[in-house]
């Protein structure tokens, strides 16, 4: 399934600095081995190939969002770079071409979709950097929250789905919000989430807690849109963590997939009590 | 299955969550208290390896030519002292035979606690992913968490074929070796770190690094599993056995390349299931263990048939090769609504020749179905006991 390739990135302008990972992607060009993108109900069109390939470069780890026409080398559309800073986590993410500049709209509402996907797979305590069809340096914001991230893809992906040459069916998305609810402070184990869709708080939603190294739970809302649960280790060294209590929980609504209408899948990060 | 096998490879947050505390109660590392009775004693599995643990988790010391490697390395510096040291010497531990090396699976403190005491007092190097490696007291040599690629390497002068298998912690790594059994070399798995997260990139991680074990299984012609934490696959049943009746030959811990290759399987089914949990918009296929059988016992001149199929039924218009070993006569056909591939291989010596089957898998959306492959010897009438 899997296919190797040239990247061909004398396709894409000017430079292509992802932030403070410095890849510059076409130093890729060597060769990047390409896969099929993992399939989302997100994706409108799977008729639209879409590709991924993977490259280390020193502690910067890259992926490649492609297209591949039928015949054609995979085309990036998209570079997600991530890497420790002194900060912690970081994820840069480069739409490579802006909305405009892509065959269609059909292709362009595909790669976001996909892009939302594989957002989703990343870290989610990471800081986020977008740049969106321009090179990095010209962001105009490189501190999102995951949630506030993702949150921002389906914005941009809306108005590609409002463009007048849009032919696919673009299910509506529908976004999550979560905020901290009260708990007792006085336990770090303890955690809680409000969640809220654009119709209200969210009952009877399941709730993953999540907390490194390896503790979590699983709470589902009542009617006020309340999830709580206490950690639990679920590993047998949690002796040896004497940190856990100091780290951020992070909070994943799983997504609700229905006919004409997704709730998408988001995460939160809850912050340790100072 | 006895009281410790829980076999519950799935090992899931929510359900399981459970049965995880309640083995965590086995990890007796002292011999003292009231959980001293899940401590398992120096307990030898194959010509060359010893378990010593607990049935919580344990550690794996092998024997080679000039001195031991061991496979993770205790809880505590205390456990090391009191139940490994003391065993690694009962089995010849001296200058001369020294503890050359340790590969640690991961970096939590039940596999690395004793890292720290057996450098200092053996002088024996860890080994350990990169990815786990801040801020070890234990000065590991680093196995590249960022090179995901199955490869060979020396271990205390033992090869290892290791296999980064982030998921459980960031660097954890998977191994292949060689064993002996009964004189028989075997190559066993040693899985990197069982247990999922409630996070969705670590459980991503954790599915594509088994999806990678089960490659590395299948290519290595894996015959045989040594777990470090025991209560995952009901190694601790196969350990009781051992101390109670004796080693079988084959030993306990050789399943079988076709039963390690469905484990591992279900362990990719259950990480799949946990994913889609997490994040509903995820559409994985489902990974379908086959199985390929002769139709009508053994194969003869005149009868080449078998049935592919997997616990869903006969799997149809599947290409299946028949072939005297390599490079001998061959055939291909494709399976029957009821999933029967049936062909004319020439020339076919019946009671000489040995004919495989194989079906080399395939994939869509909805579906991988894995490799299946059978060995049979050609007979003149179908039962090869009866010339």
């Amino acid at each position: 399934m899997s296919k190797r390739s040239k990247v061909g990135l004398a396709l894409v302008a000017g430079s292509l600095l992802a932030a403070s990972c410095a890849v510059d992607a076409r130093s890729l060009d060597d060769a990047v081995v390409y896969s099929a993108a993992p399939v989302s109900t997100l994706v409108s069109r799977r008729d639209l190939q879409f590709k991924l390939g993977h490259a280390q470069r020193g502690a910067c780890r890259v992926t490649l969002l492609a297209h591949q026409a039928a015949g054609a080398e995979p085309r990036p559309v998209a570079m997600i770079s991530s890497w420790q800073s002194d900060q912690g986590a970081r994820v840069s993410v480069h739409r490579l071409f802006q909305s405009a500049t892509l065959d269609t709209s059909d292709l362009d509402v595909a790669a976001l979709e996909h892009l939302y996907a594989l957002a989703l797979r990343q870290e989610p305590v990471a800081r986020f950097a977008f740049a969106d069809g321009v090179p990095p340096c010209e962001s105009a914001r490189d501190d999102y929250s995951h949630a506030e991230f993702l949150r921002e893809l389906a914005r941009i992906r809306e108005r590609a789905v409002a463009r007048p040459d849009h032919r696919g069916t673009g299910v509506a998305w529908h976004v999550v919000s979560m905020a901290p609810a009260q708990t007792n402070r006085a336990d770090a184990d303890e955690v809680g989430i409000r969640v809220v869709s654009d119709q209200g708080p969210m009952a009877g939603t399941t709730i993953f807690f999540n907390r490194a190294p390896h503790s979590g739970c699983v709470a589902r809302s009542g009617q006020d849109g309340v999830a709580t649960c206490r950690l639990v280790d679920q590993h047998g060294d949690d002796e040896s963590h004497s940190e856990d209590g100091a780290a951020p929980v992070v909070a994943t609504f799983p997504g609700d997939v229905r006919a004409g209408r997704f709730l998408l899948p988001t995460t939160f990060v809850l912050q340790p009590a100072p | 299955m006895t009281k410790y096998a829980r076999a519950f490879y799935c090992n899931l947050p929510d359900d399981n969550n459970q049965i995880v505390i309640a083995s965590r109660a086995w990890n007796n590392t002292t011999g003292t208290g009231p959980s001293a009775i899940y401590r398992i004693p120096l307990t030898q599995i194959f010509d060359d390896v010893w378990f010593i643990g607990n049935h919580y988790v344990g550690q794996y010391l092998i024997k080679t030519a000039d001195g031991f490697v061991e496979v993770d390395s205790g809880n505590t510096s205390g456990e090391v002292q009191t139940f490994n040291y003391p065993a690694m010497l009962s089995l010849g531990l001296s200058s001369s035979y020294p503890l050359k090396a340790v590969f640690l699976t991961h970096g939590h403190g039940d596999h690395d606690g004793g890292a720290k005491w057996l450098l200092d007092n053996l002088g024996a190097r860890s080994y350990l992913g990169s990815a786990d490696a801040a801020g070890k007291n234990y000065a590991p040599i680093t196995i590249d968490s960022t090179n995901l690629a199955m490869r060979q390497m020396s271990i205390g002068g033992k090869t290892f074929w290791v296999l980064p298998t982030p998921g459980h912690t960031s660097g954890s790594t998977s191994a292949v070796l060689e064993v002996k059994d009964w004189g028989r070399t075997v190559r066993v798995l040693i899985n990197g770190g069982q247990s999922m997260t409630n996070s969705i990139p670590q459980v991503a991680q954790y599915l594509d690094s088994i999806e990678r074990t089960y490659a590395m299984a299948t290519v290595l012609n894996v015959e045989g599993v040594m777990t470090p934490h025991i209560y995952w696959d009901g190694e601790g049943a196969k350990l009781d056995e051992i101390n109670a009746t004796g080693r079988t030959n084959p030993g306990q811990h050789v399943y079988g390349h076709e039963n390690v290759l469905r484990q591992l399987a279900v362990a990719r089914e259950c990480s799949a299931s946990w994913l889609t949990k997490l994040d509903t918009t995820a559409v994985l296929p489902v990974w379908r263990f086959n199985t390929l059988e002769f139709v009508g016992g053994n194969p003869t001149p005149t009868k080449v048939a078998a049935k592919l199929a997997n616990g869903w039924g006969p799997l149809a218009n599947q290409k299946v090769t028949f072939s005297v070993g390599k490079s001998g006569p061959a055939c291909t056909a494709m399976t029957n609504s009821q999933g029967v591939a049936s062909c004319a291989v020439h020339p076919l010596r019946p009671h000489k020749d040995e004919l495989t089957a194989s079906f080399a898998g395939s994939q869509d959306t909805e579906f991988v179905d894995l490799p299946a492959e059978t060995t049979a010897q050609v007979c003149s009438n179908g039962n090869c006991k009866d010339k």
